[in-house]
């Protein structure tokens, strides 16, 4: 075991800058906004327009707050007004809720050292079996759709959906698995 | 009955994003944030430069002047709506701008130094540029603009450009590759850094990289 010295000790407890919170949460806010909206560009729009409403009021962020949590609130905010302004369906409370929750239990996760979401998600994505990896990178790093997707693979849609969803569950349980916790979203 | 998995469809749509378009969103996030404390930055170094230079003015001793007028260059180049005079300092190297004035005007300008004409179109980029610098020599003062060196101004690359870039092309484009390869120094109209821009820039900031592209676009990385 080392022992920090006091100057790095120290280090440790100043309150971190903007730079360097945006460099360290910025992936698991694109995730959040990914989540509500499921449009890379849009997604990209809320976090930025969220980030730079958060660095506006920096100085009045408390910094024993959890900054991800914070920039999550705005983020959840800019959606409702995109929907509005767009007049666009957006998802109920309790689904935007429960994807809170999951980001929160995240959240502790890393804070309780059990490990980062996507750092485990990626372990997890290695697991799968070929077909399912295949659909899946068909499906989120391609971004085709279902019908676009079973045309190549030459089966039908509702087999591409169901294999999606198996994945997703597959991907659910490993994830609870490696971060040690209930993950039910 | 079916699970959702909403927050793990975020995270599984964030984990099949390219590296490079995370990076590019962090960089895009901090050019913005970074830009206003260097305009306000900028605006205190020019206000203490300002204060420096009529400090400095009220002890110096006036500069001999000569006249310039631009009827030839007029003829040459029928578009252009206005000279711009730069100069060469020594041991400096970006051109100074002395000032604008209408084509067929004429100003005083400090004599003896290296001046080079620039006609500019309606738009305020250069149609045409003097192949050479050119002196005059001391003449009796004319009805004409007095353009003193003290009074002008320089397109810094970190200052009036980087900053420009940072908000609009760092995203997508590496600054390095970008000030070469779209970048023909003295001829903005024909950089399609200036010209093709595919993110909207606002008039003074296209006119801003046209200026610096114009003047040799010097300091670049």
């Amino acid at each position: 075991m080392t022992i920090p010295t006091l100057p790095e000790a120290a280090k440790s407890l100043e309150p971190k800058g903007f730079e360097e919170l945006v460099r360290e949460q910025h992936r698991r806010l694109l995730a959040y906004a990914l989540a509500l909206v499921r449009r890379n560009d849009v997604a990209e729009d809320l976090a930025q327009d969220a980030l730079l409403i958060a660095h506006r009021d920096f100085a009045k962020f408390d910094a024993r707050r959890d900054f991800g949590a914070w920039v999550r609130g705005i983020i959840r905010m800019k959606y409702l007004e995109w929907t509005r302004s767009r007049r666009l369906e957006r998802m109920s409370e309790a689904q935007i809720e429960a994807i809170d929750a999951q980001h929160r239990e995240w959240d502790r996760a890393a804070e309780e050292g059990r490990g980062d979401a996507l750092a485990a998600l990626r372990r997890c994505r290695e697991e799968l079996g070929e077909h399912v990896a295949e659909t899946l990178d068909l499906f989120y790093r391609d971004q085709r759709s279902c019908a676009d997707i079973a045309a190549r693979l030459n089966t039908s849609e509702i087999v591409v959906r169901k294999r999606l969803q198996r994945a997703r569950d597959v991907m659910a349980d490993c994830l609870q698995k490696r971060l040690g916790a209930i993950h039910g979203t | 009955m079916e699970r959702e998995h909403f927050a793990l469809d975020g995270l599984l749509r964030e984990l099949a994003r390219a590296p490079e378009a995370d990076a590019a969103f962090v960089g895009r996030v901090l050019a913005r944030t970074r830009r206003p404390v260097a305009t306000r930055n900028a605006l205190i170094a020019a206000a203490a430069l300002l204060f420096a230079m009529g400090f400095a003015s009220a002890f110096a001793p006036e500069a001999p002047t000569g006249r310039i007028a631009f009827s030839r260059q007029a003829c040459l180049v029928p578009d252009a709506v206005r000279m711009r005079i730069l100069m060469k300092e020594p041991a400096r190297e970006p051109l100074l701008l002395l000032g604008e004035v209408p084509i067929d005007g004429e100003a005083q300008v400090p004599a003896n130094a290296p001046i080079l004409l620039q006609a500019v179109g309606r738009d305020g980029m250069a149609l045409w540029t003097a192949p050479d610098f050119t002196r005059v020599r001391t003449s009796p003062a004319t009805p004409g603009p007095k353009l003193a060196g003290k009074s002008a101004r320089t397109v810094e690359f970190a200052r009036d450009v980087k900053p420009i870039l940072d908000q609009h092309c760092s995203g997508c484009h590496a600054e390095a590759d970008l000030v070469h390869s779209a970048v023909k120094p003295f001829e903005a109209r024909r950089s399609s850094l200036v010209t093709q821009t595919h993110e909207p820039l606002s008039t003074g900031e296209r006119r801003q990289l046209a200026l610096w592209v114009d003047l040799g676009a010097v300091g670049r990385p």
